[in-house]
């Protein structure tokens, strides 16, 4: 069953459904979770509010019949920062826009795909993979990588920026 | 960041992290409500980041384990969890809602019978203790179980319409809105300008702006002595507080202005205002 049917089910209340949708979706949701926060009781509450969140509202994902794997990883690492900063005391991240899952459906859904990002990912620099890291997976703003590695500030824009535009072109290759 | 024209691109991607301070954050979402050049580029950038965790997870995630009975304490919140959105109000925790929801019901219809017999004192007490027992005479809900007791006691109730009162005070699912005096009036709008005329630089403060229609945006308006036409400086738009900047915004140097105004415009701005003028000063 796609998710696309899965999720019409979820939203007629099936229950068994959604036991569906968390067998495949909730070891991501979780390991993303865990890699930002590293403590696996959080990471299971990220994991259960967001996947929560599908079954609650069914309905907004059956209407955009998106890529769910994309939709769920971006959120469960805005979440799983959010919990992080509650605990710091940084602002608490503010709402993102989320990509559209109708375009993830399009350039993502396939695992081709994640496959060449992932093979770019092992040849990014050592220089932009940890600002790429450390911003993304550990929240740290521009000003705390740039004083945590010691190199200026402006690097540090240039290098994330560099790591992210190398996903980019590996995405359209 | 550059607020003039566009927002620069490793800003861009650090906004996509949430990587910006918390005032540039706010800078970016301003400009990101107006430029759909900059909105493009978040997006592929979001885009990106959404393959980046997929590929990251891909790496290492299919060699960790979730944490014993997980999916079992999932299930126990899904079949807890109503599918539309939960009332914003604390559930009283004497008893999970669920338990209240069906068992309230069959323990009303065995205390009062389902017949339609009139109110009496007995029940009257009967019912606030009642109240009591589900958790409805909390602090929350008591200056609406006041009146509904003193209008039962007025007779307005019978005991077939209990039940259903009781379904309905104590369901999860029922919406629940307090009423205050209004309408409220909102503080009105106000605003600064700082114009160097040497360099042209300038600089908006603005708060209490009402949100704006979709297709819409605030214009900043030079007004020149001599009756000359009035100079657009820049477009901005509130965020969700009413608040707005436009930081060393670019305008013409050297002018002599006599003040400035604000009105409301198409998005992309006009050559010429529109009334009213939300805001000017001389």
């Amino acid at each position: 069953m796609d998710d696309a049917a899965l999720l019409e089910a979820v939203a007629e209340g099936n229950q068994d459904a959604m036991a569906t949708v968390y067998e495949r979706y909730s070891k991501i949701v979780y390991c993303i979770a865990l890699r930002v926060l590293r403590e696996p009781s959080l990471a299971e509450d990220v994991m259960q509010e967001v996947l929560l969140q599908v079954w609650k509202r069914p309905q907004s994902f059956v209407a955009q019949r998106g890529n769910l794997a994309a939709w769920l990883s971006v959120v469960a690492r805005n979440r799983s920062i959010d919990v992080l900063r509650k605990r710091s005391p940084m602002d608490p991240l503010p709402e993102l826009p989320l990509p559209d899952p109708r375009d993830m459906a399009l350039e993502s859904e396939q695992g081709w795909l994640i496959d060449k990002v992932r093979s770019v990912l092992d040849t990014l620099p050592e220089e932009q993979q940890g600002p790429l890291e450390l911003a993304y997976f550990q929240g740290l703003s521009h000003t705390e990588i740039a004083e945590r590695t010691g190199s200026p500030l402006g690097t540090i824009k240039t290098r994330i920026r560099a790591g992210l535009m190398t996903i980019r072109k590996a995405m359209t290759a | 960041m550059n607020s003039n024209l566009h927002i620069a691109e490793t800003d861009l991607t650090l906004y996509a992290m949430g990587a910006l301070s918390a005032a540039e954050m706010k800078q970016a979402e301003a400009h990101l409500k107006n430029c759909a050049r900059c909105a493009e580029e978040l997006r592929r950038n979001t885009l990106a980041l959404a393959a980046y965790a997929q590929a990251s997870y891909s790496q290492t995630g299919p060699e960790v384990e979730l944490p014993a009975g997980a999916k079992d304490r999932f299930m126990a919140r899904v079949a807890a969890t109503p599918q539309t959105e939960p009332v914003q109000e604390p559930v009283p925790a004497r008893m999970s809602s669920k338990i209240r929801e069906t068992e309230s019901v069959s323990f009303w219809q065995r205390f009062f019978g389902s017949g339609a017999a009139r109110w009496s004192p007995a029940l009257a007490g009967a019912f606030a203790l009642a109240l009591v027992l589900v958790g409805i005479d909390d602090l929350h809900n008591r200056a609406q179980i006041g009146p509904l007791l003193h209008a039962a006691n007025q007779g307005a109730v019978d005991t077939a319409q209990l039940n259903q009162l009781m379904e309905l005070l104590t369901s999860p699912q029922a919406k629940r809105v307090a009423l205050h005096p209004g309408p409220v009036t909102s503080p009105p709008p106000e605003g600064k300008v700082v114009y160097a005329e040497r360099t042209g630089k300038l600089l908006l403060t603005a708060s209490n702006l009402k949100p704006l229609a979709d297709g819409k945006i605030y214009e900043l308006w030079i007004l020149q002595p001599g009756g000359k036409k009035p100079l657009p400086a820049g477009t901005f738009a509130p965020d969700s507080t009413g608040n707005a900047t436009m930081i060393l915004a670019d305008a013409p140097a050297g002018l002599a202005v006599q003040g400035f105004g604000v009105t409301i415009e198409k998005a992309g701005g006009s050559d010429t205002p529109t009334l009213p003028i939300v805001l000017s000063g001389l």
